[in-house]
């Protein structure tokens, strides 16, 4: 292993060992204005003191350091002139409107294939959200698939920025997953290692979700016997625990690796459930749960509990890292009447609740021109869910009708677009 | 429209920095422990580059920095904390890295791992440029520029003080090995 490998192992060992860190203590406004008027009474003195020190010691050393610093300069100035004319900045590479967001996001697209058996790679595109740019493709070894379905079900990131797990699904319906973790500015850029997790036919997989750490894996499936979460150790791919809801039989077509996600301290894994409020598959709205990372295998129903009832109107959630906020996706449908619906009115936005009292929050964007169908995914959030990166899919009225995809932070009511290539599954950030 | 007070200026002024800590200090409270080895006092280096913001929020010119800003103290923190520490270590005849803050706890031994503990040791080894050029560029993967403006040096020095930091640990790891 070369040294680089080892250093970039043993760092990200010894950080992930750092799991929590006690709150910040600031001290007191009234200490600090009366510390800074110290500060400012002291400084005259202080400073006179030291020009008359160097005024008896180091003036003569001082001149002749200012000489060939002079000199020094004036040969740099002759060498290189200035450049004449105006200086125009890269294109895309101005810093984001919002920082805090993960930097690298990553996304999974399938090559074309044209009958069932064909081989087809994966090819995983990890994106800078600072600038737009690709900063590595990674081609997964091919596997042989179906047409007219992905075998990239989903991909996932962990806290570091630097990692991500891409899940694989062949043509008999068996999933594996891989770990690429990216080095941005060194000369392999992406390194890409199947996780040694068995491969198995989960049935509907729902979604899946690393845990911040990098450690674990989550796995949310549904089949016959009912819906299985399930935790794996990334490292050794032993199943750690495994909870199944014989009695939650139908979770809804929700598109997949939306529904899982982790609390930062690697404890609780949170996901979303269908809960059936009427006859028929319009009839339903999601709820959140949670569940003890270290909860004991069994009934994932007893185990788990409701973190927050969702109102009908929301298709996706997600719970901020803290545990203390779900975000909520609209969905807006009407496509029956296919006509120009004014959306605002209809609210498709991005919206936050609080866990503790089940209160909205604030709506952090809403879109407001006319539509016929939008559906706004959570894909993630900060703590505090004021800043949130979401995928808004929406049909706009027209012959034919025209179809958009968006990805950006919503955060105060605006909504930064960026730009995004062609995905099957992700983005996970 | 309410006037700006020296009390509503310092609620806004704990309160970003309070917003700061939540979304940054978990990570640079690693970014201490990678260098120094020792999470509590990788803590007390984070808390006092939040506390010296706070302290001088009013006169940060371009705020959005705020992270730059944070990571250079971060970094001036873990310069002092290494050199104090090596000469506590020097007047009181020990190992480096021994003593208090050099104590592994049975999870940390579990979760860093022997090999792992080797090479985090001749990294902290390192002169101190090179090793903080090897952590920005290998652990946080900041580009050659990004590091510079974090160490306040020429990207050439970055580019430099990694190559031989690198070189350096792969010698000392050689030589363990052997």
């Amino acid at each position: 292993m070369s040294a680089e490998a080892r250093v970039r192992t043993a760092t990200e060992a010894a950080a992930a060992s750092v799991r929590q860190i006690r709150p910040l203590a600031l001290p007191d406004a009234s200490a600090v204005s009366a510390e800074l008027r110290g500060q400012q009474g002291r400084k005259l003195p202080r400073i006179s003191v030291t020009l008359g020190r160097l005024k008896e010691t180091w003036i003569i050393p001082l001149g002749a350091a200012a000489v060939v610093v002079a000199l020094a300069l004036t040969l740099v100035i002759l060498r290189n002139p200035a450049p004449q004319g105006p200086t125009t900045e890269q294109p895309g590479t101005a810093a984001p409107a919002v920082t805090g967001i993960p930097r690298y996001y990553a996304v999974a697209h399938q090559g074309k294939i044209s009958h069932i058996g064909q081989l087809a790679a994966i090819n995983l595109t990890v994106v800078d959200v600072y600038t737009s740019k690709t900063l590595a493709t990674v081609t997964l070894p091919a596997t042989n698939v179906t047409v007219g379905i992905s075998s990239a079900i989903g991909v996932s990131a962990a806290a570091d920025d630097r990692s991500f797990v891409v899940g694989r699904r062949d043509q008999w319906g068996d999933v594996d997953y891989f770990l690429v973790h990216i080095a941005p500015g060194t000369k392999q850029v992406a390194t890409v290692t199947r996780l040694p997790i068995p491969e198995t036919s989960p049935g509907v997989l729902l979604g899946f979700a690393v845990s911040p750490d990098g450690k674990e894996l989550a796995v949310l499936s549904v089949r016959g016997n009912g819906t299985t979460l399930r935790i794996y150790s990334v490292t050794s791919g032993a199943t750690l625990r495994t909870w199944t809801a014989e009695g939650w039989q139908y979770q809804g077509n929700r598109g997949p690796a939306t529904g899982v996600s982790w609390t930062a301290d690697n404890l609780q894994v949170a996901f979303s459930t269908v809960v059936p409020t009427g006859q028929g598959p319009s009839y339903s709205s999601l709820e959140e749960m949670v569940i003890g990372e270290a909860e004991p295998s069994g009934d994932l129903a007893a185990a788990s509990r409701v973190a927050f009832e969702a109102p009908s109107t929301c298709t996706s959630l997600l719970l901020t890292p803290d545990g203390g906020t779900v975000v909520c996706g609209t969905q807006v449908n009407y496509p029956a009447s296919n006509t120009p619906v004014a959306c605002a009115e209809n609210a498709p936005a991005f919206v936050a609740y609080s866990v503790a009292t089940g209160r909205f929050l604030r709506v952090l964007y809403q879109f407001t021109g006319s539509c016929v169908w939008t559906e706004n995914i959570v894909l993630w959030s900060d703590d505090s869910a004021r800043h949130v990166i979401g995928e808004s899919q929406t049909t706009f009225q027209g012959n034919p009708p025209q179809f958009s995809v968006r990805l950006g932070v919503a955060a105060a009511g605006e909504f930064a677009k960026f730009q995004t290539p062609v995905f099957d599954s992700g983005p996970a950030f | 429209m309410e006037p700006l007070t020296d009390a509503s200026l310092d609620a806004d002024a704990r309160q970003r920095v309070t917003a700061l800590f939540e979304a940054h200090a978990l990570g640079l409270v690693k970014l201490a422990k990678v260098m120094l080895g020792d999470q509590s006092i990788a803590e007390d280096v984070v808390q006092d580059a939040f506390v010296g913001m706070y302290r001088k929020w009013s006169s940060l010119q371009d705020k959005d920095k705020a992270l730059g800003y944070l990571r250079m103290s971060v970094l001036n923190g873990c310069r002092t904390a290494h050199r104090n520490r090596t000469r506590r270590d020097r007047a009181l005849l020990l190992v480096p890295g021994a003593g208090a803050g050099g104590v592994v706890s049975a999870e940390e031994s579990a979760l860093v791992g022997e090999a792992n503990r080797e090479a985090l040791a001749a990294l902290r080894a390192l002169p101190a440029r090179q090793r903080e050029a090897v952590v920005l560029r290998h652990y946080l993967g900041l580009t050659e520029e990004e590091a510079a403006h974090v160490m306040k040096i020429a990207r050439g020095t970055v580019k430099s003080a990694t190559s031989r930091g690198l070189s350096t640990l792969a010698r000392i790891l050689k030589e363990e090995a052997e």
